[in-house]
């Protein structure tokens, strides 16, 4: 691949190439949406406390002793929690791209629920269950859990179960990728098994790091659960700043450690799988299926216990919490003004993510090496940012006189929010498909005399379709969910299901927090498993 | 094979395009939308009496009744932005502070006083003295004129009448620092919210030193500390633990739904109960200010003090004519807490500094 | 007695209507050397893996020495069980382990104890010629070494059918006369049984005693392809010995 990129003509001296104008448009609107309202922010942070330039609000960062309690836990979170969602995931994405599993799609489905339930209500759902009322309070007779349940374990295990799918589909897609004929190689030599850990699990290895990556920086900047559970961490750090003593430059200033933390953790993902980034091609025939004959009971159950602790009683103890069924009903009666704006803009959100995404993940993959790496850092730090400092960051740019005022007033603000939150995870994903793709594809389309903009449309788009789906699933999830910056830029008037379900919940007992949790889980799962049926109506495997 | 497979692929590609085209179809219909709709508003800025925005950070159930009969009644386009000032989100002070130069909302109203005198510290509030507040207690509006308060909810200590019988329950908050609780009591995160207000009302009554005492005997007694004060009523509901200190409109939404729970109102003979008014302001450089006076004068009814002490919120009117709730004493029954809420609030800050390290925040 | 090695009764597969392998039958006797001639989509691809069990058969039987390998539309024998060497189109050279690493991982599947392991490995590589890449990563290494590492992995097993599915169709013409005359060495010397596909008549000319010709999915014609030129036997018989 590296040799291959430096036979690419450099046509770029000469004139502006449509490649190069498009890639850096998108690098521009990049910048930005995404990482100019952060940036504005720190220039915000350097303001002492008179309005001058100043270390001020860093000093005082130094200076508090309770830094390193915060950092330590900040850490552990986010490495604990990549840990445990990736020794749950992994293995499950192996087994949906392998083995015979019956009911495949459906496993895949209902494996995914996890992820689009807020994390917060995922939270809840596990102090009605382990609380020191909790169902198993109840059931034993004596509160065995409530302890570990408000403890960095409990918000590592609650985030845990709600990331884990990102591992799942990572791996499966990329087990998908992988060259049939590696594993056929393998299958010359040894069992299906063994093929699968000594030959398939290496050269997927990369793609699970890079989810591994993406949910740390997710516990990263999670703040629902630890805020819920009483861990102490940055992003609570950062939200005390804001809510409780409104001071903007400390907040951004103490979002500094967790982007540092986020920094570290993305240099040591590259460092440790930069060299085996793979180039596989995509294959004729399926490659390795996994019978799993005397193992089938053992792996179902596995799976069935998975699905019970992580989709089963989550959403069972919220339906004993909701209680009745009129409630349910209710609450979409209620808010289905909200339900369509959240469905619309999440869904132009994730569509304008990927589009834009897939051209930064590309520009990202075809990169010079030492750039490639640093992009790649850059979207995990810009990923990073707490959401409470991008919605702020947002209105400062965007509320001023004129164009700006007039995009800040409509609902386009909240499209832009998701995109300044989300862009670099599609990116993240997408630059992973381009760079599983050869050179010499584009190449040979090139020489054939397309212009770049229609090799791009009819050479590469066509060889990650998984990797669109996935990017556009993703990013529809987390725009869908997101709360934090939206409720400080939704125009008014307006709303999403998160704001409207956030504001409604405030003060109304768990009852209806349980019901309207169910609402925006079932609100979310409906459409994508519409996209789910159209995407097997095109055929399209994801 | 091969060839089959490249079909597949080329459909399911052509399908993305396909579906690429069309919402970006969507989406330049809808910015174009959006932009004619945006400019149109901007035509309209001249104070139009038509469109008044509000901020709102009293419940959105509570609050959204109100505004939409004000539609109604009037005919003026409303538009809102519901926020809660609890532990989820940074609230609507950080938007209205964000927004300052260059400011969308018209109205705030606050369902406590400390954001309230917070956004007036920070110069985001403007004076405005409404006529319709002639029948509300001098002590409920500010000198300055930069807010007026309305209908009040109290903190009360909350208790649950399966563990605790009625005779037992505490009657001052400083008795949940007593070992009778110990490791029973629940509070809300008290750096947010009404607890913040409530704590920082502790601090100017009772002084630094004693306050800071009554903390550190509060934190060995084991008290929980949770996110909200709904949690503390849910905890409290569910006998997670026996009782914790609440506002009374989370208190009337359990009893509505028949949970074990019943209030006390603390300190009546003492120091007296911590009374938080809502609060209604004017902001600096409003769109539509002309309208947004209007609605404050409308918030400020009779009216609407009535519909807030009948709704389930039941909150307090500050008016001694107004009728309040049946189940909450009228304010003229119990000693409210004397207080001066801009000094009370002045201290929000620092207290949560304080209260970070005593309790280990 | 002149029992077929490798026979193929009526064997067929379908993919949903269309019949990429027609009853074919094939007998390739012990230590031959047979070139799978045909244009691309005559179903000697298939054929082959159809051989190594990676497909399985709708109907036919497959014979391996006096073993049944599939039957009756399935497979009796997994791929690994069958004494197999599979150098595929691609060469599907593992891009995450090392030359050496990847003889050694197949040598570990076949049980075959560590220190004994070692020899062996160093003695494949010096046969293929590329002792020197041990340690290297396919991705370090040229067309032409890769196909000797591919092929060394085939081998390494001691085999005793050698399937090469074009192997040498993307490397140069030069290259591949050499690579294809050291390959027949290799055969002969080893005295392995190897079953060829490729669609350049000139290439299954000068390597094999014998061209079989597919055309949609049937034999067509099977012949002898006259003496293959061998002036580059290199290699001895006692490396033969060690080697299987």
């Amino acid at each position: 691949m590296r040799t291959a990129a430096k036979t690419v003509p450099r046509r770029a001296f000469m004139w502006p190439s449509a490649r190069a104008v498009i890639l850096g448009a998108a690098a521009i609107l990049f910048v930005g949406i995404c990482v100019l309202p952060t940036v504005y922010m720190f220039g915000v942070s350097f303001a002492g406390v008179d309005g001058s330039f100043s270390f001020y609000h860093y000093r005082q960062l130094l200076l508090d002793p309770r830094e390193r309690d915060l950092l330590l836990n900040t850490a552990l979170l986010g490495t604990g929690t990549a840990a445990l969602a990736t020794i749950i995931g992994a293995p499950l994405g192996l087994l949906l791209a392998r083995a015979d599993l019956p009911v495949k799609r459906f496993l895949r489905l209902a494996l995914v629920v996890p992820l689009v339930i807020p994390p917060y209500i995922l939270g809840l759902a596990w102090i009605y269950i382990g609380g020191s009322a909790g169902v198993l309070a109840r059931v034993l007779g004596h509160d065995l859990l409530s302890h570990w349940t408000y403890s960095l374990t409990g918000a590592v295990i609650t985030l845990s179960i709600g990331f884990y799918p990102l591992a799942m589909l990572a791996t499966e897609a990329a087990a998908r990728r992988v060259d049939a004929q590696l594993e056929e190689a393998g299958l010359m030599v040894t069992r299906p098994l063994r093929v699968l850990r000594r030959i398939t699990l290496p050269l997927v290895a990369p793609s699970i790091a890079s989810s591994a990556l993406v949910i740390f920086v997710l516990a990263l900047s999670e703040f629902g659960v630890p805020g819920l559970l009483r861990v102490p961490v940055f992003t609570t750090e950062v939200f005390t700043a804001f809510a409780a003593l409104y001071d903007f430059g400390a907040a951004t200033a103490l979002a500094v450690p967790l982007l540092v933390v986020a920094l570290i953790a993305g240099v040591a993902v590259k460092l440790l799988v930069g060299k085996r980034m793979i180039t596989t091609r995509r294959s004729t025939h399926s490659g390795l299926a996994l019978p799993l004959g005397g193992w089938r009971a053992l792996t179902i159950g596995s799976v069935v216990v998975v699905l019970f602790l992580s989709v089963g009683l989550p959403l069972t103890v919220l339906a004993i919490e909701a209680g009745r069924v009129e409630r349910i009903v209710f609450a979409i009666r209620t808010s289905s003004e909200a339900i369509a704006n959240s469905i619309f803009l999440a869904t132009i959100g994730a569509t304008l993510i990927v589009a834009l995404a897939v051209l930064l993940g590309y520009g990202q993959a075809r990169a010079r090496t030492r750039l490639r790496g640093l992009v790649d850092l850059v979207f995990i730090v810009v990923f990073a940012v707490p959401s409470t400092v991008v919605g702020i960051g947002l209105i400062n740019l965007w509320n001023r006189p004129g164009l700006p005022g007039e995009v800040y007033k409509s609902t386009a603000i909240i499209v832009i929010a998701y995109l300044a939150r989300f862009v670099p995870v599609g990116a993240l994903i997408l630059a992973a498909s381009v760079r599983q793709m050869p050179v010499s594809s584009e190449e040979s389309a090139e020489v054939a005399g397309a212009g770049w903009l229609r090799s791009f449309a009819r050479i590469v788009l066509p060889q990650i379709p998984n990797g669109l789906a996935a990017a556009w699933v993703v990013a529809f999830i987390l725009a869908f969910g997101e709360l934090g910056a939206t409720v400080l830029v939704t125009p008014p008037g307006e709303s999403t299901l998160p704001v409207r379900i956030y504001t409604m919940i405030a003060n109304t007992p768990s009852s209806e927090v349980a019901a309207l949790a169910l609402m925006q889980v079932g609100v979310i799962i409906i459409p994508l498993a519409l996209l789910g049926v159209l995407a097997r109506g095109t055929r399209l495997k994801w | 094979m091969g060839s089959c497979h490249q079909t597949d692929s080329i459909k399911s590609t052509s399908h993305i395009i396909d579906c690429l085209k069309r919402f970006a179809f969507a989406l330049s219909i809808a910015l174009i939308l959006t932009s004619c709709s945006g400019t149109q508003r901007s035509f309209q800025t001249g104070d139009s009496p038509k469109e008044v925005t509000i901020y709102v950070s009293t419940d959105r159930v509570f609050s959204e009744p109100i505004l939409r009969a004000y539609e109604q009644k009037t005919g003026v386009k409303l538009n809102a932005v519901y926020d809660t000032e609890e532990t989820k989100s940074t609230g609507l002070a950080n938007r209205l502070l964000a927004e300052k130069n260059n400011p969308q909302a018209d109205v705030f109203w606050s369902n406590e006083p400390v954001r309230t005198l917070v956004l007036k510290k920070r110069g985001v509030l403007i004076p405005y003295q409404s006529a319709m507040a002639a029948g509300i207690p001098a002590v409920f509006k500010d000198p300055e004129n930069y807010w007026t308060g309305f209908s009040a909810r109290i903190r009360v200590i909350v208790y649950n009448t399966k563990l605790v019988k009625p005779e037992e329950a505490p009657k001052s908050v400083f008795d949940l620092a007593d070992p009778k609780w110990r490791d029973q009591a629940a509070l809300a995160d008290p750096r947010f919210g009404t607890t913040s207000f409530h704590v920082a009302a502790l601090y100017a009554e009772l002084g630094d030193d004693r306050a800071d005492e009554f903390f550190h005997r509060l934190k060995a007694n084991g008290v929980k500390i949770v996110s909200a004060n709904s949690v503390v009523l849910d905890a409290v509901a569910r006998g997670e633990v026996k009782l914790g200190i609440t506002d009374t409109d989370d208190v009337n939404v359990a009893l509505a739904a028949n949970k074990p729970v019943a209030m006390v109102l603390p300190d009546r003979e003492g120091m007296g109960a911590p009374v938080m008014p809502n609060m209604l302001s004017l902001i600096a450089g409003a769109p539509h200010s002309e309208a947004g006076k209007k609605l404050i004068d409308y918030l400020l009814s009779p009216e609407v003090e009535r519909m807030l002490a009948l709704s389930e919120a039941v909150q307090i009117p500050l008016r001694p004519s107004v009728e309040g709730p049946k189940n909450i004493p009228p304010l003229s029954s119990f000693k409210p807490m004397t207080l001066d809420y801009g000094k009370a609030a002045d201290r929000v800050e620092d207290v949560t500094r304080r209260l970070q390290s005593i309790l280990g925040l | 007695m002149d029992k077929a090695f490798l026979r193929l009764i009526e064997v067929t597969k379908r993919y949903g209507e269309r019949v990429i392998v027609d009853r074919v039958s094939l007998d390739v006797a012990g230590g031959e050397f047979v070139a799978l001639l045909g244009p691309s989509g005559c179903g000697k691809t298939t054929t082959l893996r159809l051989i190594a069990g990676l497909e399985t058969p709708d109907s036919g039987e497959i014979w391996i020495g006096d073993k049944q390998v599939a039957a009756e539309g399935r497979n009796l024998v997994a791929p690994n069980a069958r004494g197999i060497g599979f150098v595929f189109q691609d060469l599907a050279l593992w891009p995450h382990l090392t030359v050496a690493g990847s003889l050694d991982f197949v040598l570990a599947c076949a049980k075959v104890p560590k220190r004994e392991r070692t020899k062996r490995i160093t003695e494949v590589l010096r046969l293929v010629r590329i002792e020197r890449f041990a340690g290297s990563h396919p991705g370090q290494l040229s067309g032409g070494e890769q196909q000797r590492a591919a092929l060394a992995r085939a081998l390494i097993g001691g085999p005793r059918l050698l399937l090469l599915d074009e192997p040498m169709s993307s490397l140069d013409a030069d290259l591949k006369t050499d690579l294809l005359m050291e390959l027949a060495g290799l055969q002969r010397s080893l005295g392995v049984t190897a079953l060829y596909v490729t669609h350049d008549q000139a290439e299954a000319r000068a390597l094999t005693q014998r061209i079989v010709s597919m055309r949609e999915g049937r034999i067509e014609q099977a012949g002898f392809a006259g003496e293959p030129v061998n002036e580059f036997v290199t290699h001895s018989e006692h490396e033969k010995t060690e080697i299987i």
